[in-house]
């Protein structure tokens, strides 16, 4: 079975770590010697963005997606943030059928704060 | 203060307790779907066999736990389902609703009505999947499942809590014999549950009909998972079926389940593994397709009176392709099971119906469940029939027999004639002695072949006017050499008033 971007960023990434120069260089020809190997190189692009995630994780770089009803100030985002901890890199969207509240995104846990869900509880509840 | 006021307070009240939380949930991206499996990246946490939500209000089970991906079976439509759409976890295991209101119902395989009846109105939910009862929770099939079928009751008897096979090809009345042994549980505080996988509704519609005009839907409950839906439903259907059914053998009720028929549950089953990539075995089975079949009968209990006494009594039916017992998933389900009811589409054909082949069909445990008339009065129509079956095919060649073998050969033409019986007229067990007993006493002996079924009939109806005291101690599972001898009188009586 073929391997998922996620698991070929894993292996660029642990190839090339820590490596600069004539090292990196040999690295990167090695993983595109795989890629060709796998068939795999039409996958690049998912690859690269695959990579660019996994090498941020790594670095301790969490990423987070706000998506609320309507823009939110600086501030706000900021404080969001502050509370996924300090490398935090944010993403906002704007979708106007949450009513209100916030829907946080991190990896692959979300935390629903929005209006939407806190009515379509209540209508659980109630029924 | 009017109704509405009152309404608006309580629902105000309700409001206003509500707490608003916040609504933590793990999720994953559909990688890939087809033919109903989907493979999904995320999801870390999820369990195995948990219900997973797809957008739409579809659900699926995980089934494949992988280092990055989890594979999952959908039920339901699936052709909305796109590359990259959210999936939810629930944190439930796939479970069915259950309840006192699912009887007279037809559901489907997830429990949800389809009987255009409305929703049902149940608040438990039983898991799908659930460990057998152990051994210290059961005890010895000891009690009658009485299935109003002569050749069944008489020879190859049914204990409640057994699992009795019946099998058989296309179109030999397997379907038959299990709609008569629900008819027959009429009265007798047993809930029925018929399973139909992978039948064509049109089918399942009319046993609904049939069991609805025999007043028999007052304590059934079907489960279908019909052709057209995908394979989950039918594989999913008979674990439904049973959970619905420990529901109520956990209040002590005594369960009669069908599984109509398990043959298309494997067929199912091999699909989805197939298409979860999991390794093909023999007829492409996957490995695991006998645990598939041991960890649902083994469901079937006798529980003890610590644990409510209730019992599940399962009929799974299995359908061969000529004649061949010795496929993989009949030989699988037969040593599963405490006996099978073998069918022959050549006995059917000569019109002995049910086609019952009494010399394959066998059951392990039933014996010590049935009542003492009927064991006493049944040796001897064991015994007949065997030595019938023997000589049958000899005889075929010679013409001029012996006396003694010509009137085996006539008493067996008999008993076969005797235990004839159509469809959806199911025998109280105490009319069955009758007749029985009556075979042995030679009764029959006299009359002529084609004239032994309303020669039966007569005797019966005289018995039913004229001697019930009798009929209702045979019913209550006396049989005293007194009572031998009245029943023995009142054929002679019978006999008499006859010439």
């Amino acid at each position: 079975m073929a391997l998922l971007p996620k698991q070929y960023a894993r292996i660029l990434f642990e190839l090339t770590d820590g490596k600069s120069g004539d090292d990196l260089e040999l690295s990167v020809e090695t993983f595109v010697k795989f890629l060709i190997e796998e068939r795999a190189l039409s996958k690049k692009e998912y690859l690269m963005k695959a990579f660019k995630e996994y090498a941020k994780l790594q670095q301790g770089v969490k990423k987070i997606v706000i998506t609320s009803a309507r823009e939110l100030s600086e501030k706000i985002t900021e404080e969001i943030a502050l509370i996924f901890g300090k490398k935090v890199e944010v993403e906002t969207k704007i979708d106007t059928t949450l009513i209100g509240g916030i829907v946080v995104r991190t990896g692959d846990t979300i935390f629903d704060a929005s209006v939407k869900s806190q009515l379509e509880q209540l209508q659980r509840q109630l029924t | 203060m009017s109704y509405t006021d009152n309404v608006i307070k309580t629902l105000q009240k309700q409001i206003e307790q509500f707490e608003k939380k916040v609504q933590t949930e793990e999720v994953g991206a559909v990688i890939e779907v087809k033919d109903g499996i989907t493979l999904m990246t995320g999801l870390t946490s999820c369990q195995s066999q948990e219900m997973l939500e797809f957008p739409g209000g579809v659900y699926g089970i995980a089934l494949n736990l992988e280092e990055e991906t989890v594979g999952a079976v959908i039920l339901g439509d699936y052709t909305h389902i796109k590359e990259g759409d959210e999936v939810k976890r629930t944190g439930r295991i796939m479970s069915t609703p259950v309840g006192d209101a699912m009887i007279g119902r037809v559901v489907n395989a997830v429990g949800d009505a389809i009987d255009g009846k409305g929703e049902l109105n149940t608040k438990e939910f039983y898991p799908v999947e659930r460990v057998a009862p152990g051994v210290m929770t059961r005890e010895p099939v000891n009690t009658p499942m009485q299935t109003g079928i002569k050749a069944i009751d008489a020879l190859i008897p049914i204990g409640r809590g057994q699992r009795e096979l019946i099998i058989g090809d296309r179109q030999t009345g397997k379907t038959a014999i299990a709609i008569d042994a629900i008819l027959n549980q009429k009265g007798q505080d047993v809930i029925c549950v018929y399973v139909a996988i992978g039948q064509k509704d049109s089918k399942v519609a009319r046993i609904a009909s049939k069991l609805q005009e025999a007043g028999a839907m007052e304590y059934t409950i079907i489960v279908s998972a019909g052709a057209s839906e995908p394979a989950p439903m039918s594989f999913l259907a008979p674990y439904t079926g049973c959970a619905i059914a420990e529901y109520f053998a956990d209040k002590g009720k005594d369960v009669l389940i069908i599984y109509d028929d398990l043959t298309k549950q494997a067929w199912a089953y091999r699909e989805m593994s197939l298409l979860l990539r999991r390794p093909p075995g023999r007829e492409a089975y996957p490995g695991d397709v006998f645990y598939l079949h041991s960890r649902l009968l083994e469901r079937a209990c006798n529980l003890n009176e610590k644990y409510g006494g209730g019992s599940i009594t399962a009929l799974p039916i299995i359908e061969t392709q000529g004649g061949d017992i010795s496929a993989y998933v009949p030989t699988n389900v037969i040593s599963i099971t405490d006996g099978q009811i073998f069918l022959e589409t050549d006995l059917f054909n000569r019109g002995i119906r049910p086609a019952l082949n009494v010399g394959l069909s066998v059951s392990r445990v039933g014996g010590s469940a049935q009542t003492k008339p009927m064991k006493k009065v049944a040796g001897s129509l064991k015994l007949g029939l065997a030595q019938f079956r023997e000589l049958e095919a000899f005889a075929q060649f010679s013409s001029d027999l012996d006396a003694e073998t010509k009137k085996q050969i006539d008493r067996g033409q008999r008993m076969t004639e005797l235990l004839k019986q159509p469809q959806f007229s199911p025998v109280p067990v105490e009319e069955q002695i009758i007749s029985i007993f009556a075979m042995s006493e030679g009764i029959f002996d006299a009359v002529a072949l084609d004239q032994v079924k309303a020669v039966d009939e007569a005797l019966l109806q005289f018995f039913r006017a004229s001697k019930s005291p009798l009929l209702e101690k045979i019913a209550s599972g006396d049989w005293s050499d007194e009572l031998k001898a009245d029943v023995k009188a009142s054929c002679a009586e019978f006999l008499k008033s006859r010439s």
